[in-house]
Parts: C-alpha cells; structure tokens; sequence
C-alpha cells in the first residue's frame, strides 16, 4: 500500500514538474525556430512549438531521479538511456533543420542494434502460427524490425492534437501493471514518471495555444514503449507462472493500431503504385478527419478503440487458442477502418454528384 | 383451366389507400393498371393505419400488414421482412427504396425470384439523414444495384450517375400526373383563401433547407406586391417555425399547414398563376410533375434533375436575386404559352397508363431472364494487346457520355 502511495506521490511530481517545464519549453522554442510552420498537409494554422518530447523527457527523468530507481536504471538500462538519448537528440534536430530519411533510419538502426546487443530480445513467437523457439541470427533480425516498425508508426500516427499522448498513456499505463504485478519497482517509477509526464503534456497539447510532440517525441516514446515492452516481455518469460497467452495480446494491444495502420496505409501506397514513403492523406486520423469530428473526439474514438483491443486481450484468450485470439483483435481495427474507407468514397462521390447536378447552361 | 396470374409484391411504401406521397401513389396507380393482369400484394406499415383502417383488400389487390412504420429507422426491418415475407407469395418483386436492400444478396443466393428496385433518388446524400444512416444507404444503394435483376431511376439525371458509379443501365421510369386535377373555386372555398381571387404564385413541399424554402421566402418578402402561397409542415422542425415566425407577419405570404385531401390541394395549385419549385434532391419531384400536369408555369430550382424533368422548358432560378428576376420578369401573355408547353411534356411523358406500361414490360422482361446492360462496350473488355492487334488500340480510350464530368 505505502509503495503505490509513493508512486502516485512520483506521478504527482514529474506532472508538476511538466508543469513548470512546458511554459518554458514553449518560450525557447519560439526563440530558437524550433516549431511546425503551416503547410498544405498539416492540419494547424499557426506556427505551433515541437516540444512534447524533450519536456516529457526531462520531466520523466528528473523525477526519477529523485528517487533510488534512477540509479538503478541507469545502470541496468544504460545503453538504452543512451539510445532513446541520441533518438530524441537527433529528432529534435530533425525538427528543426529536416534531417534526409535516408540518415534517420541509419540512425534508427544503430539504436536498435545497440538494444539488441545489450540482450533485449525477442527469444520465441511463443507458439503463435505454430512457431516456437526462434535461431539467435532470427531473434536479431526480428527483433531490429521490431523496433525499427514500431518506432516508425508512431512517428506516423502523430498527426492529430491529444493521439500520440493517449497511446502513451495507455502504453505506460499497461507497462506500469505489467511493472506492478512482477514486482518491477525501479520499472514502476519509471512508467509512473512517464505517465505523468505524458499527462502535462496532452494538458498543453489540448490548449489553444498548443505544443506538438515533434519527430523528437514520437520517436523516443515509440522506442521506449517498444523496448520496454521487449525486455517486459523477458523478464515475465523467466517466471513459472507465466502464461503468453494472457500477457502477448495485451502487450501487442499497446503497438497495434500504429502498426497495423502504418502497415496498411504504405500497402495502399504500393497498390497505387507510389512509393511507400510518398505522403498522402490516408492515416487512420486523416479518416476521421473527414467525418467531421474534431481532434479531441478523433482521439478519443482511437484511444477507445485501442481500449476496447485491451478488452478483448483480456477476455479472448480465455476463450480461443492464442493464435485465433490474437487474429481477432486485429477485428475491431479493420471494420472501424472499412467504415471510415465508405465515408471517404461517399464524400468523394458526394463532390461528383454536385458537378453532376450543376446544368451546363 | 384458368392461366395462373403472375405474383406480384409491392414493398417499401407505406402502404394503400395511398395517402402520402410519390411511392403509395404509384403503388395504387399499378393496382388500378395492373390488377386485372396480375396477383398483386401490397406490404402496409400497420403502425401508419390503424386497425379500425385497414382493409383486407383495395380493389383487387390484397394487403398485408407488418408492426411497424415505414419509415427511418424502422424502414429497414420493415422492408427486410416484407422482403421475406413476399419470398413465400410472389413470383417477382418489386421493391421502393433500398432500405431494405441489405437481404437481397441473400434472396438472390437461395430462391429464384425476380427483384425490381427503384432506387428513389440519391437518398444517402439528403441532408435530412445523419452520418450512420448515409453510409447505410450509400452502401446499399450499392447492393440494390448488384443484386437486382431490374433498377429503376426516376429521372434521366439519376441514371447518368447509376451508370457512372455502377457501369450498368438502369430503366428510366417517372411518375403518372393523372389523378391531379383543375379544380375551380366554390364561393366556400372563396371564403375560406380570400387569395384565390387574385393571381398568386404557390409552392407545395416538405419544409426543408434542400427545398429552398428559406430562398422563396427571402425573395418573395421583397416582391411585395406578389402574394405567395406555400403549403408544408412547418412545425415539424425548428427550420420551419423559424421561417414561420420571420415571414409569417408580411401581407403578401400565406404559410399554410399541410393539407392531405386531394380535392384541398389541387383547388389551391390549379388556380395559381405560377408555380414555384426549389427541390434541389435527385430525382422526379412528384410534385413537379403535377404542377405541369396542371398547365401551371414553373420557376424551378436550377439543378439537373429539375431541368431533365421539365425538358428544358421552364423558368429557372439559383438564388434569391434570380428567382426575384425571374418573377418580375414573367409576362402575362408568356404564362399562358409556358404553361401550355408543360402540360404537353406531362401529357406525353408524365401519365399513370405510361408508367404502368414501363412497370408491365419491366416484369414481363425479367421473368424472360433480362440481364442488366452493362455501360461500357464489349469492345473496351477485350484488352489493350488485342486491341492494337486488331488496329483499334484507340478505342481502349473511348470516354462514355457520363464522364465527360
């Protein structure tokens, strides 16, 4: 009981401390250029700080700090630190001077490489299409694009006010259990640290006079969640109990709708025949976008979906083989997604329609 | 022995005697036509008659009655069912609307019965529906379409987009006028719209912003020496008593409520001078129709559909500044001619003995096993190689009419 109260005491402190660091942040990064001008894609109209990441950073960290878990993590975690460290470095350089694709990736790349080589990995498809134990040379491999994919979607998913501050708060959230229930405590006040963090950040990402997350933020958060997630997955794996059946549909359910929305949206790309990487309008929030709801209802109605995948990774696995289970939470996503498909060509023939109706006299 | 009559079911209207609009009017205009032809049923909304109304027949045609209203929401289990239902009595069905479209691939997969549908203008796209129910429609428009044997457009302007979105030819069949007629006014009825005994310009519809109403009514407060009679629901809405309580006050504008006789109504637009028509949805107005069945000169809404209805031959109008000059403009001596032109298109193309005949054809084509026309040449299916082999590579380009959008 006391340690939850000191975890909630933690939590209190890295929102307060977000507090105190946004109002600056902004300052700063209206000085040295470091914001998102307007253009044709974009959905914002004023020039709009990409602070998120560094002042969710700072604040998660300072906090930790207070405490015997930062040591703690340092020394576990260094390499890691030091990854997510470089990632929001450059992303914030990024930010400011669009750093080539080409670079970034590269840069992506070290940092899952480094993960990997401190050990985070991916042992076992733990039975799901019938695979198992998987070869070291695999484990690597899978692993890297693991985390390379995950990082990469949640760069993309970033595009409406309150998104990618909702899928962290809910990544964190399920970590913080996970963290909780194994008795992870330097772990727990990380993820309480970060949840607040997040929390002061969606609070000033929801204001008129907003802040975004920049490619700093999207690519550190995904990466954190990620290897967290991994080593997460790894250190439940050690213990007698542990069942993959309740805990993998409920880790993946963090992942899900960035992944799969990514790997659909550059699918539809390459069926068009354009480069994957060819920016368009074809998002999940881009969608929702066009049915007229506002950005807070959009994130919302993703957080929600993203909540009801959660529930369905508590409940199905009971039921169905781990497989099946896993196949049907990618169920709600699909038919949300087709739904949203229909209203994009209703309104694209809506536009026909009315030039149709228009006499030519 | 005596030929056994072919089954006919009619669903999706709210049922007979008629007493509302397009779709129960064309249900009784086919019984009058086509009872003695075929076995007809027609499905009735039980909650729109009660059951000190109902009758077990109109005139040779049997009916039947579901719990439920036909429409909103409660028209798709109420099609749905009448559906099912005629799929133990009726040979071919004939079904107005496509709420209840959603089943036919399933009536297609397990019994041989043949299906009409009439589309009724582009519903999905009134404003009138919110976002569930649009994509509702859109997509079963979309099924409608697929899985009938016979569809029907209600205006040519519908069909070009039935052929742009689909590629298949759907059949063009209107509405009848003839049950309309010119009545003129008994010293009662003088009494009761002290109007009558002036020229005055009337208009009949739904009040709804996709009418126009709001236009006719701002236009028409600033002719103030045309009186303008205009027949709805007003306070159905919050658009219409707004409406009501801004134009009600001045002299020239009579706002009445509706008005469900026949008699009533027909007293008040056959002794009008012009009629006004703002409907800007897709499809035939029945409203339309009857007015140029009436000889009255029409100011119409300037969209496709209306000019497709009218051949061309009407006044038009956009706006408020358009409609004013239009009525301004309008002679005496031209209102006689226009209107007289009118009444010839709804005399040639708009009466019931037509329209049932395109409705009798339409049933004996697909009992005959007619398949629907696909818009697109055979010649454009053959492939660009094969075209180029044969030195007619150009016409893998041939652009169809409809796409010249």
């Amino acid at each position: 009981m006391y340690q939850y109260l000191e975890l909630l005491g933690f939590g209190a402190i890295a929102l307060f401390l977000s507090f105190c660091i946004f109002p600056l942040l902004r300052k700063i990064a209206f000085r040295i250029g470091l914001v998102d001008k307007p253009s044709g894609r974009k959905v914002h109209q004023m020039p709009v700080p990409l602070v998120g990441g560094i002042g969710i950073a700072i604040a998660a960290f300072s906090t930790i700090f207070l405490s015997s878990a930062g040591s703690i993590l340092l020394n576990e975690y260094l390499i890691v630190i030091v990854a997510a460290a470089i990632l929001l470095g450059v992303g914030v350089i990024d930010d400011r001077f669009d750093i080539p694709h080409g670079y970034r990736l590269i840069i992506q790349l070290i940092c899952a490489f480094a993960v990997v080589n401190s050990g985070i990995l991916i042992t076992s498809f733990y039975g799901i299409f019938g695979i198992g134990e998987l070869s070291y040379n695999i484990q690597c491999g899978l692993t890297m694009v693991v985390i390379m994919g995950v990082v990469n979607a949640f760069n993309l998913i970033d595009g409406v006010d309150g998104l990618l501050g909702g899928i962290a708060l809910l990544g964190f959230s399920i970590l913080l259990g996970f963290a909780c229930r194994y008795e992870q405590s330097a772990q727990a006040f990380f993820y309480v640290a970060c949840i607040g963090a997040t929390i002061g950040f969606l609070f000033f990402n929801l204001r008129k006079d907003k802040i975004f997350m920049g490619d700093a933020g999207s690519l550190a958060i995904g990466f954190i969640l990620v290897v967290s997630a991994l080593d997460m997955l790894q250190i439940v794996g050690q213990d007698n109990s542990f069942n993959p059946g309740t805990f993998l549909p409920l880790i993946i359910s963090i992942f899900l709708i960035p992944v799969l929305d990514a790997l659909r949206v550059f699918l539809g790309r390459m069926l068009n025949g354009n480069s994957p990487f060819q920016a368009d309008k074809s998002h999940i929030h881009h969608l929702l976008l066009l049915t007229g709801l506002n950005h807070i209802s959009i994130s919302l109605v993703i957080s929600g979906l993203s909540i009801l995948i959660l529930l369905f990774g508590l409940v199905l696995p009971g039921a169905l083989p781990l497989t099946s289970s896993l196949l049907l939470i990618v169920l709600p996503f699909l038919l949300l997604t087709k739904l949203l498909f229909l209203n994009k060509e209703m309104l694209e023939w809506k536009g026909k329609i009315k030039r149709m109706e228009e006499p030519e006299f | 022995m005596k030929e056994k009559k072919t089954k006919l079911a009619i669903i999706g209207t709210v049922g007979l005697p008629a007493k509302y609009g397009g779709f129960e009017t064309l249900a009784e205009q086919l019984v009058n036509h086509l009872g003695h032809k075929y076995e007809m049923t027609v499905y009735c909304a039980g909650k729109q008659y009660p059951k000190a109304e109902r009758m077990q027949k109109f005139k040779q045609a049997n009916l039947h009655y579901l719990p439920l209203k036909a429409n909103g929401v409660q028209s798709i289990p109420y099609d749905t069912l009448s559906i099912l239902h005629a799929c133990k009595t009726a040979d071919v069905l004939l079904v107005l609307g496509v709420s209840g479209a959603w089943i036919l691939p399933l009536i297609r997969l397990f019994t041989k019965k043949k299906i009409i549908i009439s589309i009724d203008g582009i519903e999905w796209k009134r404003a009138k529906w919110n976002i569930l129910a649009k994509w509702y429609l859109y997509w079963s428009e979309k099924i409608a379409i697929k899985y009938s044997h016979i569809d029907i457009s209600d205006n040519e302007s519908i069909q070009d987009y039935t052929a742009f979105r689909y590629g298949s030819l759907s059949r063009v069949v209107e509405y009848g006028t003839d049950h309309v007629l010119e009545i003129s006014p008994s010293e009662e009825d003088l009494t009761k719209y002290s109007f009558l005994r002036y020229p005055y310009a009337f208009k009949v519809c739904r009040i709804e912003p996709e009418n126009n109403v709001h236009v006719v009514l701002e236009a028409f407060s600033q002719l103030e020496q045309y009186p303008l009679v205009i027949v709805g629901n007003w306070e159905n809405s919050s658009y219409g008593q707004s409406l009501r309580a801004k134009y009600g006050s001045y002299e020239n504008i009579h706002l009445l409520d509706p008005i469900y006789d026949q008699r009533g109504l027909d007293l008040l637009r056959s002794n009008a001078l012009i009629y006004i028509h703002g409907h800007s949805a897709g499809g035939t107005n029945p409203s339309l129709v009857e007015a140029m069945r009436l000889g009255l000169p029409i100011i119409a809404f300037n969209v496709s559909y209306n000019r497709t209805t009218t051949e061309q031959k009407a006044l038009y109008f956009n706006d408020v500044d358009s409609l004013k000059n239009q009525v301004k403009g309008i002679k005496y001596a031209q209102v006689k001619t226009l209107g007289t032109k009118l009444k010839e298109i709804a005399l040639r193309r708009y009466s019931w003995e037509i329209i049932a005949r395109k409705y009798d054809q339409m049933i004996i084509d697909c009992l005959s096993g007619f398949r629907k026309k696909k818009v697109r040449g055979s010649i454009q299916k053959m492939g660009n190689q094969q075209l180029i082999r044969h030195n007619i590579g150009h016409l893998a380009n041939a652009q169809a009419f409809f796409k010249s959008i």
